[in-house]
């Protein structure tokens, strides 16, 4: 990219606050704090909680969290010369925000304290245009997948369409704002998402026992694994689902996974491996000078430390032990 | 034991003779009854503690699994995600007689019958715990409506005994004293006026022959006049 010398200040500035995340020692002294208010502690220390210096209490974490993933949003869509890039992680949200207002409409209950209000769309405006079927003016993308959720669902009234149809267009939404960005790494980045997604999701109707046609609903498109690897191996042992693999990126997620799927961890220690996944992918973007792609990774590497850190205040405030909750830590980047 | 107001008459005797050989009947029966629902009671008790641990230790399981899937996902994606329910249960109510109490059965049926089918969310953007949650929950409520089914039958049933013990103790320390008290209150009193009776005939008859007595002396003596 020519413009690259315009991410100079970006990066730089991106640099300097990487200091300041959470790293392996901050973590360990959250989950060895003896209350939830000395864990939080350590999460005001890292500059997390309100701009109006108001005090949080230990049960606001969740607030707390929601504010940080919002001012890193900001934070980068005023530092980064293309703001418009950073569009693409929005749009999770935004279907997000879709789900829960055809949800609410479909069982006449609307709660919006659950709807996110970093997304493309605000969500007020999203809600009118719902309402009032006005959704001419959305991406095309979008406008298709709503109706084909409405569609779908008045004919079914199975409220799982909802989320797979919306998960489907939400990553083909992605993978597209990611290919007319022309980035490799932004590319690169959705696809490996959607072949977690896929393998993820995979695991899970294998052990729920689904049939065939059930995995081809839920499965995403535009990945780099082939949707005929998983539909063939779904009925096989998971060794030979590993086996296929084995030339892909993904072989040693998967080495690793198969063995804590048959230990008795579960698929929670697989989802925590494809987290680090897309951490260790991300990182690579430390080597990159100018770019875009530090500032993606430090927006990858604050997601994670936001889900840890919430994880860590819910352990600490249901008094889970150290343990459970290390196992369930991902990995930090700095 | 007081004695019921009653006048003593031989009609009154025989009716309280009637009432007492139904209350010892009755008192049989309802003792017989009593012991039955005793044994029904203490082996639905002993069973509902069995079920009541069992539905407790899943519900844990179950609460468990679901603070971590909270741990992992955040609250608006959670909630998100169980916003529609996709399964719907319905319930029928009939009642079943155990020793003439009316304990509810409770029969319910799904709309799925697959019970694979009861995630009302995609698989992309929820995490593999929430699973675990949802199909501990469904697989609990079996039990948990079972269990429900028994403790009120336990509840209704002890009201029951509750009920009966009141009444065979009645019977046995109130009704039966009383009656009996009573029939001999009566027989006595009968005995007595038929005692009385008795010496008033025994006089009269005296007091006739008495009479006759001095009527033939009289007519002796006009005779020999």
């Amino acid at each position: 990219m020519s413009s690259d010398t315009h991410y100079a200040y970006a990066v730089s500035r991106v640099r300097a606050i990487e200091r300041k995340m959470l790293d392996k020692q901050k973590f360990d002294r959250m989950i060895d704090a003896k209350t939830p208010e000395e864990a939080l502690k350590v999460l005001t220390e890292a500059g997390y909680g309100f701009e109006d210096s108001e005090q949080g209490n230990v049960y606001d974490y969740e607030r707390m969290l929601k504010e940080e993933n919002k001012k890193v949003y900001a934070l980068l869509q005023e530092i980064a010369p293309q703001p418009e890039m950073f569009d693409l992680f929005l749009i999770l949200n935004d279907y997000h925000n879709i789900k829960v207002l055809l949800k609410g409409e479909f069982s006449g209950n609307l709660d919006e304290g659950l709807l996110l209000d970093f997304s493309l769309i605000p969500p007020g405006e999203l809600k009118i245009k719902l309402q009032e079927r006005k959704w001419d003016d959305l991406p095309p993308m979008m406008k298709e997948a709503i109706e084909e959720t409405i569609e779908t669902y008045n004919r079914t009234s199975d409220p799982q369409v909802i989320d797979l149809i919306l998960d489907k267009a939400a990553y083909a939404h992605m993978l597209k704002q990611a290919e007319a960005s022309k980035n490799q790494f932004l590319i690169k980045l959705v696809k490996i998402k959607i072949d977690l997604a896929n393998i993820n999701a995979f695991l899970r109707v294998k052990l729920l026992k689904k049939s065939w046609d059930y995995l081809d609903k839920v499965l995403l498109a535009g990945g780099t694994v082939d949707k005929k690897i998983f539909m063939q191996n779904l009925q096989s042992p998971l060794e030979s689902f590993v086996n296929e693999l084995s030339r892909t990126p993904y072989d040693k997620l998967c080495q690793e996974g198969l063995g804590s799927l048959q230990s008795s961890k579960g698929i929670t220690h697989f989802e925590k491996l494809t987290d680090n996944f897309v951490m260790e992918y991300v990182r690579k973007a430390r080597y990159i000078t100018l770019g875009i792609e530090p500032l993606v990774a430090y927006l990858k590497a604050k997601e994670t430390e936001i889900k840890n850190a919430r994880i860590i205040m819910v352990g600490k405030i249901n008094n889970i032990s150290g343990e459970i909750i290390r196992e369930r830590l991902r990995e930090a980047y700095v | 034991m007081a004695v019921m107001r009653v006048n003593p008459t031989r009609m009154e005797l025989t009716r309280l003779k009637k009432r007492l050989a139904v209350a010892r009947r009755g008192h049989k029966l309802l003792k017989d009854k009593r012991d039955e629902m005793m044994k029904k009671f203490l082996e639905l008790v002993r069973s509902n503690k069995e079920l009541r641990e069992k539905v407790e230790k899943m519900l844990m399981e179950a609460h468990a699994s679901f603070l971590i899937a909270r741990a992992v996902l955040s609250t608006e994606v959670l909630e998100e995600a169980l916003m529609l329910p996709k399964e719907s249960v319905s319930l029928e109510v009939s009642t079943e007689n155990i020793m003439s109490v009316d304990v509810p059965v409770l029969d319910y049926k799904t709309k799925n019958n697959d019970s694979g089918d009861i995630f009302p969310y995609g698989f992309i953007s929820t995490s593999g715990e929430l699973d675990g949650a949802i199909a501990t929950l469904s697989e609990v409520l079996p039990h948990m409506l079972e269990l429900a089914r028994k403790e009120k039958a336990a509840q209704l049933l002890a009201q029951e005994i509750e009920k009966t013990r009141r009444r065979v103790n009645a019977l046995e320390y109130v009704m039966i004293p009383q009656l009996t008290e009573t029939i001999k209150y009566i027989t006595m009193k009968l005995d007595e006026t038929e005692r009385g009776n008795l010496t008033r005939l025994m006089k009269v008859k005296d007091m006739m022959l008495e009479q006759a007595h001095q009527f033939e002396a009289k007519l002796y003596q006009s005779d020999g006049a």
